[in-house]
């Protein structure tokens, strides 16, 4: 019958011994890399409905993308998150000599920093507030905030999962549990960098094109 | 559930961490994104031109910080998450794009377009 | 920020209050008795064969995936029951309420149910039958089968897979209890918009369904991100991409399909949400929301998720079909291709859920052209089919017969479907009752493999076999429900008939509805002998013992070499794969019986109560949240960040299970092939029902040893 009649039976390998040889580090961070794609996809429809909320129709007579966007705001903010994942970037580094106080150095300013951009943001969306932007004026604001601040809200979700792991490292050490975290945390970090690509191409530098 | 008994330090993952390509990266982002924003706020070129520039470094920008940052290549260790983010990347672009396209000219075609001329809508 | 809607509130009530609970509707209040005196029933049966501590222990904090798998199935099992009913009511209404001249009774113009409920009915009914049904069925069956075919100890998360199932328990649980604590959506199971705004169903109804929808849909979508990496990284050795049984193929693509577009979902209905609660204007019709956005985004994830439950149900029949005509699967390869494309294109046809919306020809043409290309992998897969029974020995089994049923439903609802996607056609048929004699003819294939599935599975996850003689009168009354049930409606469809009406005004299609009634009442038949099936098996169990790891004599993938009931390390020693059926392939070369003769320590994770607590505080979240108990949705919130943060302080070490404990379990398995595994294993789960009210087990009883 078989297709696979190439392996012989008399001498074929039956159990294999040797306990498994699953490699848990890989297998806790390529699932956690499968998390973050599912989140590009929530990420991708609120995309979706800045693009098609973005029609003159749905800012219901009220400000458009060129009132709302303040892109050289959002340029500190870039240059904060953007050293926030460069400070984890460090703390790999570190990590890799089995270095401690670098990790946690290096998680401290990602902490920092992150929360700097957060800071960033929160100024410029309090002074739309106080132009009477909110997200309840008009469905291209609702939109506008929705996917802004679903970066943001990442980024909160973030610095309380570096807290948890500046405590993790100074009380447990490398073990295998706590260094696939930081890796995990490290794929966490880093793609809200590449969210915010598009966020700033394509809410802010493309919103600002259209003042005239 | 297997048990780790190699250290865990020496993990091929912990081991793709590079300084300097990570302070690469940041330097071209930072030039990638501060680039664009100058020759936006200035106006420098038809939006047209511009938007064609933001597309194209955000773009850079994607592939400056999947390989340097997030070391995405087809090494042994990540070729599976490449492999993921590769597989991914159409249904990205088909949900915002397609939907994108089915909306284009809906309004044009529906009911809206009475609304549309109407001054309450004007700019 | 938070909107204003009509009604009371108090702070710790939220909206609710002790006129939300319908005691003065008869229907909700006889369910509610009956639904209550089967809780009593079995709570009290648990208490009275003491079997909490058991229950506890070995199933509720289990993280073994088979346990995980039958709560799944059993979970699914239940929920479909209760759409069932949901069914036979909709279909008596609309067969009493036809004509100006049908009487109405209890409140209603005409039928018995007024629209509001029945709008209720019919959007429970879809929902819980795709999302609470349907879904965690087969979830469950991916959960036993995927691990055992590529002959791993468990899935790659065994935490994460329990905190997936107690989340679509929970969200379960919420749908279940909007019976009797206010009511359900009334906006159909796909949540039409506006309708589902604020301004148009000020009740809870419809945020009962989105956080239903919400909390089930993340479990989902973490029972997906399981699957795949289980079967990226976890396939024993000898196990190459071209060995892999093509039940784990299709639940690879579905759970990519899975993966990545049950997210849409979750922004489609959040984005609803804050319409409802924080008062932004997505879909809203005035002030710059657009209604269309939401069908759009629901239905990116609406055409994959039909795919997503169709495949698995593919993968079953790849396994059942070949099992009983005793021939390996004929075309492999395409199979296994004809899988994944089938994933690929169900991303690139949503439009046709809405070709009426009136978007430009350019874009209907692509959507029509792209919906029929699914035609093609669909069409290789049941040419596979088909030739592998050519020329079988074919043994008309009652895994067998299901499968069969649904290739022949295939057929049917397939050449429907593309009718469907032809914009010209679907102008006049859209939102008729042909387009739900459609999809109901696709999701009955799904519904006939999954009987199928466990019937052909059971003997292995239990040690004995499902009984025949019921088994076939199930499948053919079922059979026979369909061909009259959905007969009836495509015809009705062309005839024109809107879908969701509670109210029919042509005297004219009183027959067909009959016919409809008619069907559904041999589905009750079905339903009696399915149910008279379980219990004479368990009852006549040690007629039906499996004696051989393989209960049907000439089963082909890996799952059928290690012990039926399955011991809960699943393999004593991994095994090496050496042929892409694997089990055949040891069985005809005469390694069938070859036992390891050496075995070694295996390491397992510790049960944990941690995923049901995460469940629980999930349904506080859920229940907070539709009540406007903002308190109680904090403490949800809370419960559940703490909980994983402390989780992640804990590192569960897990515990060893001593080879020579292994040795003696698997000695006692060939000393009594069937019996020791059925009467003892925990996994024989019934049978362990019956140890566990005797007095407890002593050692060597395949328990579990603790360091
Ligand atoms: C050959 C493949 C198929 C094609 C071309 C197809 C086509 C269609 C079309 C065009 C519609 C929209 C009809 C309308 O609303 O006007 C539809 C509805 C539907 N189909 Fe299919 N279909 C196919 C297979 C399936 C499968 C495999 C399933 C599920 C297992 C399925 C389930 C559904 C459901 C649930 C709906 C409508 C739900 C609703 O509107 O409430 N279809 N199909
Ligand atoms: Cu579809």
């Amino acid at each position: 019958m078989s297709q696979d009649a190439h392996v012989d039976s008399a001498t074929a390998v039956l159990w294999d011994r040797g306990g498994t040889k699953h490699d848990m580090i890989a297998t806790r961070t390529f699932g956690f890399w499968l998390y973050l794609l599912s989140d590009a996809m929530i990420v991708s429809s609120l995309f979706a409905s800045y693009l098609v909320l973005g029609h003159r129709v749905n800012a219901a007579a009220g400000p458009s993308a060129g009132d709302v966007v303040h892109p050289i705001a959002a340029f500190w903010g870039t240059v904060l998150l953007f050293s926030a994942i460069l400070a984890y970037g460090g703390a790999m580094v570190g990590l890799k000599r089995g270095d401690r106080r670098a990790v946690l150095a290096g998680l401290g300013g990602a902490f920092v920093l992150g929360a700097g951009f957060l800071f960033v943001e929160g100024r410029d969306f309090a002074e739309l507030a106080l132009h009477g932007m909110v997200p309840e004026r008009s469905g291209y604001l609702s939109a506008f905030y929705t996917l802004v601040l679903y970066h943001g809200a990442h980024l909160v979700f973030g610095l309380l999962w570096i807290a948890v792991m500046m405590a993790q490292v100074a009380r447990q050490g490398f073990t295998a549990n706590v260094i696939y975290r930081l890796l995990n945390l490290k794929l966490f970090w880093f793609f809200q960098g590449f969210v915010w690509i598009y966020v700033f191409s394509f809410v802010y530098l493309t919103g600002a094109l259209h003042v005239h | 559930m297997s048990i780790e008994t190699r250290d865990p330090l020496q993990h091929p993952e912990v081991q793709l961490a590079r300084g300097r390509h990570y302070v690469g990266a940041y330097v071209v982002s930072l030039l990638l994104t501060g680039g664009p924003l100058w020759l936006v706020v200035r106006h420098l070129g038809t939006p047209r031109r511009l938007m064609i520039v933001v597309i194209a470094s955000a773009a850079a920008l994607t592939l400056v910080q999947g390989y340097f940052w997030l070391r995405l290549d087809f090494s042994r260790t990540q070729r599976w998450m490449t492999a993921a983010l590769v597989l991914f990347i159409p249904l990205v672009v088909m949900t915002i794009g397609l939907t994108a396209w089915m909306f284009a000219t809906l309004y044009a075609r529906t009911m809206i377009p009475t609304l549309m001329h109407a001054p309450a809508f004007g700019h | 920020m938070l909107v204003d809607y009509p009604g009371p509130w108090t702070f710790l009530l939220g909206r609710l209050d002790a006129r939300e609970i319908p005691l003065q509707n008869p229907i909700l209040l006889w369910t509610f008795v009956l639904v209550s005196v089967g809780a009593v029933a079995v709570i009290g049966a648990v208490t009275y064969y003491g079997s909490w501590g058991y229950l506890w222990r070995e199933w509720l904090t289990s993280l073994d995936h088979k346990r995980i798998g039958v709560m799944y199935c059993l979970l699914g099992v239940a929920m479909m029951f209760r759409g069932f009913i949901d069914g036979v009511m909709m279909r008596t209404q609309q067969l009493m309420a036809v004509g100006p001249k049908s009487p109405g009774y209890m409140g209603a113009l005409h039928g018995y149910l007024p629209p509001y409920h029945f709008g209720q009915i019919y959007s429970a009914h879809g929902t819980i039958m795709i999302l609470f049904a349907i879904t965690p069925i087969l979830v469950g069956i991916m959960n036993i089968i995927v691990p055992l075919q590529i002959g791993a100890r468990d899935m790659a998360y065994p935490y994460l897979n329990a905190m997936s199932f107690w989340l679509t328990a929970a969200a379960t649980g919420l749908v279940m209890i909007s019976l009797f604590v206010g009511d359900f959506s009334h906006a159909g199971w796909v949540g039409l918009s506006p309708l589902t705004e604020l301004a148009y169903s000020p009740g809870v109804g419809v945020d009962y369904w989105s956080w239903a929808v919400q909390i089930g849909g993340v479990g989902t979508t973490l029972a997906s991100i399981n699957i795949i990496a289980t079967i990226i990284k976890m396939r024993a050795p000898g196990m190459s991409w071209t060995r892999m049984p093509i039940f784990c193929w299709t639940a690879l693509s579905a759970s990519v399909v899975g993966l990545s577009s049950f997210p849409v979902l979750t922004a489609a209905v959040a984005l609803l949400s804050l319409d409802r609660y924080a008062g932004t204007h997505f879909f809203t019709p005035g002030l710059g929301g657009n209604l269309m956005l939401y069908t759009d985004l629901f239905w990116i994830w609406g055409h994959p998720e039909v795919y997503y439950v169709v495949l698995p149900a593919f993968g079953i029949l790849s396994e059942i079909i070949p099992t009983f005509s005793e021939k390996p699967l004929f075309g492999y390869v395409t199979m296994a291709a004809a899988s994944i494309a089938i994933g690929g294109v169900s991303w690139s046809v949503w439009l046709h859920h809405f070709f009426t919306m009136g978007a430009g020809p350019g874009v209907n043409a692509f959507f029509s052209i792209a919906s029929m290309l699914v035609g093609i992998p669909t069409g290789v897969k049941v040419f596979n089919w088909a030739f592998t029974l050519y020329r079988g020995r074919v043994r008309f089994d009652v895994p067998m017969l299901w499968a069969l049923g649904a290739l022949v439903l295939l057929l049917t609802g397939g050449l429907t479907g593309m009718m469907l996607a032809m914009p010209a056609i679907n102008y006049t048929v859209h939102n008729s009752v042909f387009v739900v004699a459609h999809f109901h003819n696709m999701l009955n294939v799904v519904g006939f493999a999954c009987f199928g599935a466990i019937n052909y599975w059971f003997p292995k996850v239990f040690g004995f076999r499902l009984d025949e003689r019921t088994g076939k009168l199930a499948f053919w009354f079922f059979s026979a429900g369909t061909v009259v049930l959905f007969g009836s409606m495509y015809a009705l469809g062309f005839m024109g008939m809107p879908r969701r009406m509670d109210y029919i005004p042509f005297t004219s299609w009183r027959p067909l509805l009959m016919g409809e009634e008619a069907g559904i009442l041999l589905f009750l038949v079905a339903s009696y002998y399915f149910v008279k099936q379980l219990f004479v098996s368990i009852r006549d169990r040690a007629k039906n013992r499996v004696t051989a790891s393989d209960a049907w004599g000439t089963s082909r993938s890996l799952e059928w070499l290690t012990h039926s009931p399955v011991p809960f390390y699943n393999f004593a020693v991994q095994p090496h794969i050496n042929s892409r059926d694997e089990w055949a392939w040891r069985r005809e070369h005469g390694l069938g019986h070859v036992r390891p003769d050496r075995y070694e320590d295996i390491h397992l994770p510790d049960n944990t109560p941690l995923p049901v607590m995460l469940g629980a505080c999930a349904f506080a979240l859920g229940f907070g949240l539709v009540w406007r108990m903002y308190w109680l949705a904090a403490s949800g919130l809370v419960g559940i960040v703490v909980l994983v943060i402390a989780r992640s302080f804990q590192d569960g070490p897990g515990h060893t299970v001593p080879g020579a404990r292994i040795r003696q379990m698997e000695a006692s398995y060939a000393a009594a092939p069937g019996e020791v595994g059925a009467a003892r294993d925990p996994v024989g789960g019934v049978a362990a029902w019956q140890t566990a009210s005797a007095p407890r087990p002593r050692a060597g009883d395949g328990r579990p040893a603790r360091p």
